[in-house]
């Protein structure tokens, strides 16, 4: 089963003093949890000291109760699975046999290793690219076997940089049903910067914005407590004067908050009764993009 | 809790990562024809060429004369020899007990004594000493009396005859892939490995760092091991003359070059501090490789270097493994003999190894602080 894992007061100031994360406290706790922001939020910086592959300049993490970077580092990394963006793969041999060194690295003997690779690359459907060489693989297909990689032993967490990224949808889908089987029960902690990704599939969701935690919670609480208004767009040959917009859009678009789905007749009414013309109009349900801009003041770019 | 790995710390860790890299070796020289061409086939073919072009007989007899003057070489050049003027005794009698010279004329004693180290140059010697004195080849009878105290035998060493000469150019092959697989392996990997984000990765691991430099070292190993076996195979194939072979002398021999290897290996190491572009690297242990090769007598036996360079290399660590690794595998030494002759790996190893430690942790630190 998953564990806790914690971060205290975490920092990491990069040469020249870019600070990446800049104190970010929380806890991570069974189940999905997604960190999402735009990037250079910081997510990538966090999620590489939550593994214990990135020192922190400052604070502490905690894996299971366990320091990565004190006394109990061993054991602490023993319980991580991580996949980074562009994960370091050998590429003079096969995915099959890349995974069983990659296995024997993390610490698992290579017998053990070879089943466990087997068994991750049937489940993430990636059993086709066994014989293939790794240096003959997509990009794509490399992250999935990064992916693999870091599910290999069944770790108690798993921590997994923008796993999606790339992917087509079947493939996305297929990821997570994989995920759902092989890491049930596990602490899994991703970072994303798809709002629709992370209302999908994670139960709770830390969002990250310039180093920083700016609000966490499933995403229901987080629509709830920063976007609970749907918001109606309308592309017209104008503004009426009558309604004062929430904000103008880039292509001429007004958007405008609306207290419940009725208040769109009132918008549009509103550009008939002035003679405005309506070109389009879009009713959007309130998501964690809406949560991100309200809470950011800036638009979350995919 | 349940880990996902076993823990292992020191030791073990490192012999995880060596499991690794040996098993990374063996599928990859299957998958992967440069792994196969770098430590198989180059190795092959600077034997074949040394077995073809260097350890052949032909090209007519040398004389060897010190000093020079006196007429000896321009009797030795009527008589039919090739002649090469030494300024020193020292050098001439090097090259005569190597075979790079068949007879040797020290004209510095009076008479001149005539001096040769194979069996089958005994005719050259005779040919020289009647060609020294005048005297006519034919006259056997004359001679024989000349021969009594001025025709001396050198003890052959090892690289005067063609086939123990291909043995031992075996060794030094081995040697030479040591060098190259200690540079490669070592820094060049490492900053290959910094950019990729490996040493993060690996570092983070449950065995830590220790299980990448195991990693590397089991890969550097299991491929030395191969050229090795290859290349042993190979020359005895090519009529190298094994005899004498010592099974101690053979484990002996391994220990050394594997010595050898994590000397190279190690003192490479700061490089990696200094170096971030991989491409740069793998410039820099190319040309490094190709000059060490040959100033440390490794590509080219020691003996056939000019001095100073020729005693220079007598200290560089994979030489004296080579050398002393040859000469005990070929029985001309006993093992512990050959173990304590080494003594400039020995006394280089604790020294590279703190270079290599210290840079190998800033390596390390460099890559998971990311500052």
């Amino acid at each position: 089963m998953g564990c806790l894992v914690e971060a205290r007061d975490l920092w990491k100031v990069y040469r020249g003093g870019v600070e990446a994360v800049r104190g970010f406290t929380g806890s991570f706790g069974p189940g999905r949890t997604a960190i999402m922001g735009p990037n250079g939020s910081g997510k990538s910086t966090l999620l590489a000291m939550l593994a214990g592959v990135l020192k922190p300049s400052r604070g502490r993490v905690l894996v299971c109760g366990r320091d990565p970077w004190g006394p109990g580092w061993a054991e602490a990394r023993s319980l991580v699975g991580y996949a980074p963006q562009d994960p370091p793969l050998p590429r003079a041999v096969t995915a099959l046999e890349a995974l069983t060194v990659l296995g024997g690295l993390m610490g698992l003997p290579l017998g053990d290793a070879r089943r466990e690779a087997v068994h991750v690359m049937e489940e993430l459907g990636l059993e086709g690219l066994a014989g293939v060489k790794v240096s003959r693989l997509s990009g794509g297909q490399r992250r999935r076997l990064g992916l693999a990689a870091a599910l290999m032993g069944s770790p108690e967490v798993v921590l997994l940089d923008e796993p999606s990224s790339g992917l087509d949808p079947a493939a996305r889908a297929r990821l997570w049903r994989a995920l759902g089987r092989l890491a049930s029960g596990a602490t899994i902690v991703f970072t994303t910067h798809d709002p629709v990704e992370a209302e999908e599939e994670a139960g709770m969701v830390v969002v990250m914005h310039r180093g920083r935690p700016l609000a966490r919670g499933s995403p229901r609480e987080l629509i709830e407590r920063y976007a609970p208004r749907p918001r109606v767009r309308v592309w017209g040959s104008g503004v009426p004067r009558g309604l004062k917009p929430r904000r103008l859009l880039g292509d001429g678009a007004a958007e405008y908050e609306v207290e419940v789905e009725r208040g769109v007749a009132d918008v549009v009414s509103a550009y008939a009764s002035e003679g405005v013309g309506v070109y389009r109009v879009e009713v959007a349900r309130p998501g964690l993009r809406e949560v991100f801009l309200e809470l950011a003041g800036e638009e979350l770019e995919e | 809790m349940r880990s996902r790995a076993r823990r292992s710390g020191g030791w073990r860790a490192l012999l995880r990562g060596a499991a690794a890299g040996v098993l990374y070796f063996v599928y990859g020289v299957r998958r992967s024809p440069e792994l196969l061409v770098w430590y198989v086939v180059f190795p092959l073919l600077l034997l074949l060429g040394a077995r073809y072009l260097v350890f052949t007989p032909g090209g007519g007899l040398t004389a060897g004369v010190y000093p020079d003057g006196g007429g000896v070489a321009a009797a030795l050049e009527s008589a039919g020899f090739n002649v090469a003027v030494y300024g020193s005794l020292e050098a001439l009698l090097r090259d005569l007990s190597n075979g790079r010279i068949a007879v040797g004329v020290d004209a510095s004693t009076s008479p001149p004594r005539i001096l040769y180290s194979l069996d089958e140059y005994s005719g050259a010697a005779l040919l020289a000493l009647a060609a020294v004195n005048g005297v006519d080849p034919g006259s056997l009878l004359g001679l024989a009396s000349l021969a009594g105290g001025i025709v001396e035998r050198v003890p052959p060493g090892p690289l005067a005859d063609a086939g123990r000469a291909l043995a031992f150019y075996a060794v030094s092959l081995v040697g030479v892939t040591a060098l190259y697989s200690g540079l490669y392996g070592g820094f060049t990997s490492l900053v290959e490995m910094r950019i990729n984000g490996m040493i993060r990765v690996v570092a983070g691991s449950p065995g830590g760092p220790l299980t990448l430099l195991g990693y590397l070292l089991g890969f550097n190993t299991a491929a030395v091991t191969l050229t090795a076996i290859v290349l042993l195979v190979a020359a005895l194939l090519l009529g190298a003359d094994y005899s004498g072979f010592n099974p101690a002398g053979a484990l002996v021999a391994s220990v050394l070059l594997f010595a050898g290897l994590i000397a190279v290996f190690a003192a490479s190491m700061p490089l990696g501090l200094l170096v971030r572009r991989a491409e740069l690297a793998a410039a820099l242990a190319g040309i490094g490789g190709f000059a060490l090769i040959f100033a440390t007598g490794l590509a080219i036996p020691r003996d056939f270097l000019p001095e100073p360079l020729r005693s220079l290399a007598g200290y560089s660590p994979l030489t004296v493994a080579v050398e002393k690794g040859g000469e005990t595998l070929l029985g001309y030494t006993g093992a512990l003999e050959a173990l304590l002759g080494a003594w400039p790996l020995w006394a280089s190893l604790p020294l590279a190894g703190a270079l290599g430690v210290i840079a190998y942790k800033r390596l390390v630190s460099y890559a998971v602080e990311a500052e």
